[in-house]
């Protein structure tokens, strides 16, 4: 599977954000964390432009998927 | 669609994935379909009472359980059940993906949901700051002041969780708090928990996201409490809605099951959280996994012989 979009993930120390993590690393896909337990900015950043409180936010260029879906996953990298 | 499988498992919590490995080992052919793989065990942060584990987290668990079925050949199929109905010879059941699978058995291990409280407020502001996962969102309130909603251990367990990060945690309990008195001393000991006993919530209100919650007390008074998050841990929901009352349910809406996890219909099995088994734990779970894959086993032997088997309920 090649990537070509980037890919971000709001995170913290949630189950489904480990799930996403896995899935990302178990096919060697890479991706830049930012754990918004910790960066109060980027908490704020990510409810203003997504408008969630939850995590994990998963983003692929312009596509965004809350929370863990493999199926929907899938679907958000072979968009590429 | 597959050739007539010994048996189709719902669900893959420790229920399903445990009756799975049971069915192969036994000789069956099955098919093993959940849109989720680990349940409500997979949410679950850390698990101290599955015997051979001191320690484990429910991920963690998870993943032996799913590594166990792999050794074994078990390849869920990924889909959500939509329909199960009754053929000639055995059932059908079909997925939101389109899928078909018959077999002799069914063996239902669908779990359960979170249950919600039903006031205004609750479904606009999920993922806004209402969460009915603890374990998962409370990283994300720290440094809040913040609601719990329910009166049990499971309530209590997010009260502590959450007063570790939060200034001011309120837990509002309908009648009064049911939780282990061990946690209830916890409780009190933080400093920061303000527990509100006979109390019912009215609404959850906000902009964008979650401010405050409206609460009513038994004699009536009204109080409005600012707070960011709205954790509500008041019990789970069986999973059955896809059954379209195929099978006899309890009053509160689980699989009525006996000994052998034979539910009121022949050749349906049931077993886990989504049955009237009472206690919701992992190894309970799993041992009524195990109990339902072998009675589906004696089943189908009964059927393949030409014998009729029966039922009980």
């Amino acid at each position: 599977m090649v990537i070509m979009e980037k890919i971000i993930i709001y995170s913290s120390a949630c189950q489904d954000c480990d799930r996403v993590k896995n899935y990302l690393r178990d096919r060697d896909i890479p991706f830049e964390e930012i754990d918004v337990s910790k960066d109060k900015k980027a908490r704020k950043e990510m409810e203003q432009r997504y408008g969630v409180h939850v995590t994990p936010v998963v983003v692929v260029g312009d596509h965004v998927m809350v929370g863990f879906n493999h199926i929907k996953l899938d679907k958000l990298l072979s968009v590429e | 669609m597959m050739g007539m499988l010994d048996t189709i498992i719902i669900g893959a919590g420790p229920a399903g994935m445990t009756a799975a490995i049971y069915a192969k080992r036994k000789g069956m052919s099955l098919a093993l379909v959940s849109d989720s793989i680990g349940g409500n065990m997979s949410y679950s942060g850390n698990i101290e009472n599955y015997p051979g584990f001191e320690a484990i987290s429910g991920l963690d668990l998870t993943r032996k359980m799913r590594a166990q079925m792999e050794r074994l050949n078990i390849e869920p199929a990924v889909d959500r059940v939509i329909g199960v109905e009754r053929t000639v010879g055995g059932y059908r059941v079909s997925t939101k993906g389109g899928r078909t699978f018959e077999a002799h058995t069914v063996i239902i291990a669908s779990g359960s949901h979170w249950r919600e409280i039903g006031v205004p407020g609750e479904k606009e502001y999920v993922s806004k700051g209402v969460s009915y996962c603890t374990t998962c969102d409370a990283p994300l309130f720290a440094g809040m002041d913040v609601v719990v909603v329910g009166g049990g251990n499971a309530a209590a367990e997010a009260v502590m969780e959450l007063a570790r990060i939060c200034p001011k945690v309120y837990m509002i309990v309908r009648s009064r708090l049911k939780c282990d008195q061990v946690l209830a001393v916890r409780i009190t000991g933080t400093g920061k928990v303000t527990v509100l006993e006979g109390y019912t919530v009215e609404r959850i209100s906000g902009k964008d996201f979650v401010e405050s919650i409206t609460v009513r007390s038994r004699e009536g008074k009204v109080e409005t409490l600012p707070a960011g998050g709205v954790f509500v841990e008041i019990g789970q929901e069986a999973n059955t809605e896809f059954l379209k009352g195929l099978v006899k349910t309890n009053d509160r809406g689980e699989i009525m099951v006996d000994d052998y996890c034979r539910t009121s219909l022949d050749g349906v099995f049931a077993c886990g959280d989504v049955t009237s088994v009472p206690q919701k734990q992992v190894v309970v779970a799993a041992g009524e996994g195990a109990k339902a894959a072998m009675s589906a086993f004696a089943y189908v032997s009964d059927v393949k012989e030409g014998e009729a088997p029966s039922c009980t309920l």
